[in-house]
């Protein structure tokens, strides 16, 4: 029997060269001793050794106390063949389709809960910390209103030059007025500020009551006695109620704004942009407007809130939670916002 | 004061429990321990109603404890909880942590008066002069303290410890324990501590209740835990001595 000194040092840059060099030396033998006086038995010694024992199986002769330290124990528990029950497909939907119902289920819950809490608040208080609103509406509202008024701006910007290039070409760019002016009042303000508030409020939202989930203080609210859903979103609902129509109108002042520039470089004077944007300003689209985007909020809400109250885990969770609030948020917005349109311009 | 009889818990499909059954007295300072995952927390978020048992029954100063529990359910206001993660409020201050209980349960009451009341427990774990400090200006033994002011700002009944040394270092988990059990003598407050810590387990356990395999293991004195044949028992106080 040959003895093969396994070489001290061994570190995961050096393991596949003397693996070779060990492979070439056992190869030469018979039966091989391996000597591994002078080492340390780091994980690769370890797996390098587990290596050349799986290479050259029975030729390679191991000492038993040895044995005992570098090999380990990798056989799966065997598992009752019986207790292993295939589910049939159509049960596997049937629990797939009973998730998604779990799913609509909660979320209906969480939004019917939001808005009576939030009116039940207005007669019984309990449960709503004071200035609790007023701290939201700052957050939610006062905070945005640079932000919402700047992409408003610009997307009027956008979208006055892009029609006015259109409209010249007939000779009707003295139109651009009545455009922009229906456009931002029925559908774009509310949706700009609505997708804005999305990605900025309802993922803060989202993450806010996921961290709390992940933190206990969700179970803490539950276990003083205070219901969390009006601890929590109360505040938060009348704040998106107050505030969303508020930066809408900024928002559609913001967008008419961008459309008031393009009508000046093409010599519009600001007299007849005023007269035709007054003019095409009706009192029926303003109040949708309204109503969109109030409901916008409380889809926001009740989405970030829903995501935020599924979160299970820790941290990864709450970064899940919020993308998809934000990805969910923005869809349902649209959605509802198709449906807006469908009923109130068909 | 607080009666288990035949607690099954888990979660989902998934039996963590079955069949718990135990008693404790008024001013007693209970321990549950057991290996991690033995189902220690199950059975106090069973009891608490935050995760419901699937049978059996529980006694709360000899009236029973309705499962699911209602959101306004008076039991919360005769008990306190201390979570492993302290779970304050981070949007609040300590002082106003404190006051939380008081202020959502009775809104119409003396704001000054609630002030007056967290403040005292404040100054019993001696937090007084970081009032006002949020709870992120706080280290975890501070925060874990400030926690048991919350836990005691109603003067419950019981007050259930979720694994409170979790987290600390030795000096600050001896302290949070010496603290426990002052004022577990000053106001004869019952203790429903769930915890694996051997070192908090020798200063406060007077009962303890051992877990294992799903079951009851032990339920008796920490003194005669300390003599129990049970080799489950015998190893996990002896620890050192098994392999």
């Amino acid at each position: 029997m040959t003895k093969i000194q396994i070489p001290a040092g061994i570190t995961i840059e050096n393991s596949e060269k003397i693996l070779k060099e060990l492979n070439a030396q056992i190869k030469g033998t018979e039966s091989a001793e391996l000597d591994l006086t002078d080492v340390t038995l780091n994980s690769i010694t370890k797996a390098l050794v587990r290596k050349l024992h799986e290479t050259h199986g029975e030729k390679i002769k191991l000492e038993e106390t040895l044995q005992k330290e570098i090999y380990y124990q990798d056989e799966e528990p065997e598992v009752d063949e019986s207790e292993k029950k295939k589910e049939p497909a159509l049960e596997n939907l049937g629990e797939k389709l009973l998730g998604l119902w779990d799913v609509i289920y909660f979320f209906c819950v969480i939004m019917v809960d939001m808005i009576f809490y939030s009116f039940e608040s207005l007669y019984n208080r309990k449960f709503i910390l004071k200035d609790d609103t007023t701290k939201n509406a700052y957050y939610i509202g006062y905070k945005a209103i640079s932000i919402v008024f700047l992409l408003a701006f610009l997307i009027g910007f956008t979208i006055a030059l892009q029609a006015a290039i259109q409209l010249a070409k007939m000779g009707g760019q003295g139109y651009i007025a009545m455009m922009i002016t229906v456009i931002m009042t029925t559908e774009l303000g509310p949706l700009i500020t609505a997708i804005i508030i999305a990605g900025r409020t309802g993922s803060s939202i989202a993450a806010e009551i996921g961290t709390m989930v992940v933190m206990e203080e969700v179970d803490a609210l539950k276990t003083m006695g205070i219901k969390p859903l009006k601890f929590l979103l109360v505040p938060k609902f009348w704040a998106f109620t107050l505030v969303m129509p508020i930066l809408t109108l900024i928002a559609d002042i913001a967008g008419i704004g961008g459309g008031l520039i393009v009508a000046s470089a093409y010599n519009i004077p600001f007299g007849a942009f005023l007269s035709q944007m007054i003019d095409s300003l009706a009192f029926s689209d303003i109040f949708w407007g309204t109503v969109k985007s109030i409901s916008f909020a409380w889809i926001i809400l009740a989405v970030g809130s829903f995501k935020g109250l599924s979160v299970r885990g820790g941290a990864d969770a709450v970064g899940r939670a919020t993308t998809e609030s934000v990805v969910v948020s923005i869809f349902l917005v649209v959605a509802i916002d198709a449906v807006f349109s469908i009923l109130l311009y068909t | 004061m607080l009666r288990a009889e035949n607690i099954t818990a888990g979660y989902g499909k998934n039996i963590i429990l079955k069949d718990i059954t135990f008693s404790i007295d008024k001013g007693e300072r209970f321990v549950v321990l057991g290996e991690s995952g033995c189902g220690k927390s199950t059975l106090m978020k069973a009891i608490i109603g935050l995760n419901p048992p699937m049978e059996g029954k529980a006694f709360f100063k000899g009236e029973e404890i309705v499962y699911p529990m209602p959101e306004n359910s008076d039991f919360y206001k005769k008990i306190g909880i201390l979570y492993q993660s302290s779970a304050l409020l981070n949007s609040l201050t300590l002082e106003e942590n404190v006051m939380l209980p008081i202020t959502m349960h009775y809104p119409d009451f003396s704001v000054p008066l609630a002030k007056d009341m967290a403040n005292e427990k404040l100054a019993m774990v001696n937090l007084y002069p970081h009032r006002t400090k949020f709870p992120q200006e706080l280290s975890g033994g501070m925060k874990k303290r400030g926690a048991l002011a919350r836990a005691l700002v109603m003067d419950p009944d019981i007050i259930f410890f979720d694994e409170p040394q979790a987290g600390l270092d030795p000096v600050t988990a001896r302290d949070l324990d010496q603290l426990f059990i002052k004022l577990n003598e000053q106001l004869g407050t019952t203790y429903f501590i769930v915890t694996h810590e051997l070192l908090s387990i020798r200063r406060t356990a007077q009962k303890v209740l051992m877990l294992s395999d799903k079951k009851v293991l032990f339920c008796g004195t920490y003194e005669e835990a300390q003599k129990s044949d049970a080799y489950k028992v015998k190893r996990f106080f002896n620890v050192d001595k098994y392999d």
